[in-house]
């Protein structure tokens, strides 16, 4: 063991002496973290926002209206019961969710005088572009009875529907601010940093001859490839216990659960030291290495909302998103700084995060070559 | 303390070593002299197990191959290319390595000394080895070798791009190791390397071993007859000899000489007679 740490220890200082590398794996995310907190709730919808529709009226007028929202091309239209529907923003599946409340149907059918029909808006009180695209497009289907009653321009104080919002996240789930969302989104960049300077840094030893100088030594191969993941480890984790102080004191973010935030990192962790050393096998050359394992780390983010919050995705890329590590490292983190999910809601991504991490750590240390062709 | 038995190895269709047998006793410096291509580092590699032959077999120190990690703790190795890492100082270079050789508390601290000494980069001990010259690298790069004082010694081309200052501190240095009693394995392409320093050498072409003698051995062997080039009033004579003093005495008797010079074997010339080829065409 002492001989592993010797080897982590000589990678974490050589990391922190190479600048880039350092300035990758720290600042960028904290800067991707404040920066997308600060302007967080921007950005139009590239494609129909999923509502899950509860219909308690059962109406004939009801009926008609879930069957126009269903046809509104902005929406993807679901129907379910109240408590699924709520399980569903709650667990982040969904922005919001709409309840048709009793006596839609009836209030719909006067024309004048009258409460307005209500409807019962539960959202994401974190998704706030979604909730209002969603409020708008109620709005605007509920007034379409409507249209050609008024001259133009004269309709703009009429309320065509009453919509009560409840904050799914005020009985369940409030993040304090949008930086509980975007710091566990920089706390990935750190670990994509971490693990592309650890990938290279493996194939940069072999380059540098400093692999053979390592295989000669009175150690043995799997120390040599421990001592590696020992770094990665402990620089990924170092990274994470950074931004996460920084965002508890200096911006607020209180995690609902420290010890299954701590599953959470250290499961995510695990899962990129599998992922670096699965890259590490890629290149032959640092710069191969380099070039396919960001390449490999960014499409990774971009699919598992690194990048972009996964909510505005194309249905198809929020499908394959599934396969991405850093959507489980996401909701992992999501599920224990502010999501509140409990021990058995973590099993899901944590454990699909530590055997991906195996996996990926045992198919890159079968397919690592210890000897160069010459 | 260094056998070598059959050793064969392929890379595709490239024989890379065929059937190489050595036997280096304790305390000998052992050259193995050949062109680039010839063999001399995949025959290293073999020894030191970053490669695993085709064939044959390996023992070191009579312990065993250098599988094992208390093998390889007996073997130090000097790359032919400098093995450092550029970030860290010389001083951090030489800790990291003692430290995966087991060295710890005061041991290590007096190894590293020593060392730091031994390769005259005291001075330099806390700068980055980035900020070195390609000698000094050079002379780190021998120095991590010795870090944990093995018995033996395997150092590819120690000397290459090194400039004259530094080859002569790498050769002093071999030479106090030689008085240590180290077995050293010394691979070059420079035939006064390994006319200096080695008690036996062996010569490599195409991955075989093609003649393995001390160095007056295989001239005697291979090189042929020493030469004296005269010159007089009527031109240059040149006569092969075996007896170069007695010969030269007998033509200043017969002729009046304005200038004479006596041209004897090396390696060079055994390289050529056993090869076709000069040392420095490849």
């Amino acid at each position: 063991m002492d001989k592993i740490l010797t080897l982590a220890l000589k990678d974490l200082r050589l990391l922190v002496r190479d600048r880039a590398g350092f300035f990758f794996t720290c600042f960028f995310p904290l800067i991707i973290a404040v920066l997308f907190g600060t302007i967080f709730g921007g950005g139009e919808h590239t494609s129909a926002i999923p509502l899950l529709l509860v219909d308690e009226d059962g109406s004939r007028g009801s009926r008609a209206f879930v069957d126009t929202l269903t046809a509104a091309p902005e929406l993807k239209v679901l129907t379910a019961t109240r408590e699924q529907a709520m399980a569903s923003v709650r667990r982040g599946k969904v922005a919001a969710y709409v309840v048709i409340k009793p006596g839609f149907g009836e209030a719909a059918s006067r024309a004048w005088g009258g409460a307005a029909p209500a409807v019962e808006l539960g959202a994401d009180p974190a998704r706030r572009a979604d909730v209002g695209m969603i409020e708008g497009l109620l709005m605007k289907y509920a007034a379409k009875r409507f249209q050609g009653m008024f001259p133009a321009g004269q309709a703009s104080s009429f309320e065509p529907i009453a919509i009560e919002r409840v904050d799914v996240a005020v009985m369940h789930i409030w993040p304090a601010s949008a930086y509980a969302i975007t710091f566990p989104q920089g706390i990935i960049w750190g670990f994509i940093g971490v693990t592309a300077a650890f990938g290279i840094s493996i194939v940069s030893e072999r380059a540098r001859g400093t692999l053979l100088r390592l295989q000669v030594a009175s150690i043995g191969r799997w120390q040599i490839l421990a001592g590696k993941a020992l770094a990665c480890f402990l620089a990924a984790l170092s990274v994470s216990i950074g931004l996460l102080a920084l965002a508890y004191f200096a911006f607020g973010v209180r995690p609902g659960s420290w010890p299954l935030l701590a599953l959470a990192v250290v499961s995510s962790v695990l899962s990129f030291v599998g992922l670096m050393m699965l890259l590490s096998v890629l290149g032959r050359t640092a710069e191969a290495a380099s070039g396919i394992g960001w390449a490999v780390l960014l499409v990774l983010s971009m699919l598992g909302g690194g990048m972009v919050p996964y909510f505005f995705m194309p249905s198809w890329m929020s499908k394959i998103s599934s396969f991405s590590t850093v959507k489980w490292s996401v909701m992992a983190m999501e599920g224990a700084i502010w999501r509140h999910y409990s021990f058995g809601e973590m099993l899901l991504p944590c454990g699909i995060l530590v055997g991906s991490g195996i996996v990926l750590f045992a198919i890159g240390v079968r397919a690592f070559a210890w000897a160069s062709t010459k | 303390m260094v056998t070598l038995k059959n050793l064969s190895k392929r890379f595709g269709s490239i024989v890379a070593v065929e059937d190489l047998s050595l036997e280096i006793p304790e305390g000998e410096i052992f050259g193995l002299l050949g062109p680039n291509g010839a063999g001399k580092t995949t025959t290293v590699s073999l020894a030191v197990g970053i490669l695993q032959p085709d064939s044959g077999s390996i023992d070191l120190a009579r312990l065993g191959p250098p599988s094992s990690s208390n093998v390889r703790a007996m073997i130090g190795v000097a790359p032919q290319a400098v093995a450092l890492y550029g970030n860290l100082s010389g001083e951090e270079n030489l800790r990291f390595f003692g430290r995966l050789q087991g060295l710890r508390g005061r041991r290590l601290t007096e190894r590293v000394q020593w060392a730091l000494d031994l390769v005259q980069l005291e001075d330099r001990r806390r700068h980055r080895v980035k900020t070195y010259s390609g000698g000094m690298k050079r002379r780190l790069n021998l120095a991590v070798a010795l870090i944990h004082d093995p018995p033996i010694l395997f150092l590819d081309e120690p000397t290459v791009g090194v400039d004259p200052q530094s080859r002569n501190f790498i050769f002093e240095n071999i030479g106090h190791m030689r008085e240590s009693g180290k077995t050293i394995v010394y691979t070059t392409h420079y035939m006064e390397e390994a006319e200096r320093l080695c008690d036996r050498v062996g010569i490599m072409d195409h991955g075989r071993l093609l003649a393995l003698d001390t160095v007056e051995n295989l001239i005697t062997a291979h090189g042929g007859k020493s030469v004296i080039v005269a010159e007089d009033a009527e031109g240059e004579v040149r006569i092969e000899t075996d007896d170069p003093l007695g010969d030269l005495a007998k033509l200043k008797i017969r002729r009046r000489l304005v200038r004479l010079r006596v041209e004897r074997p090396d390696l060079e010339t055994v390289f050529l007679k056993l090869t076709g080829r000069h040392l420095r065409d490849n």
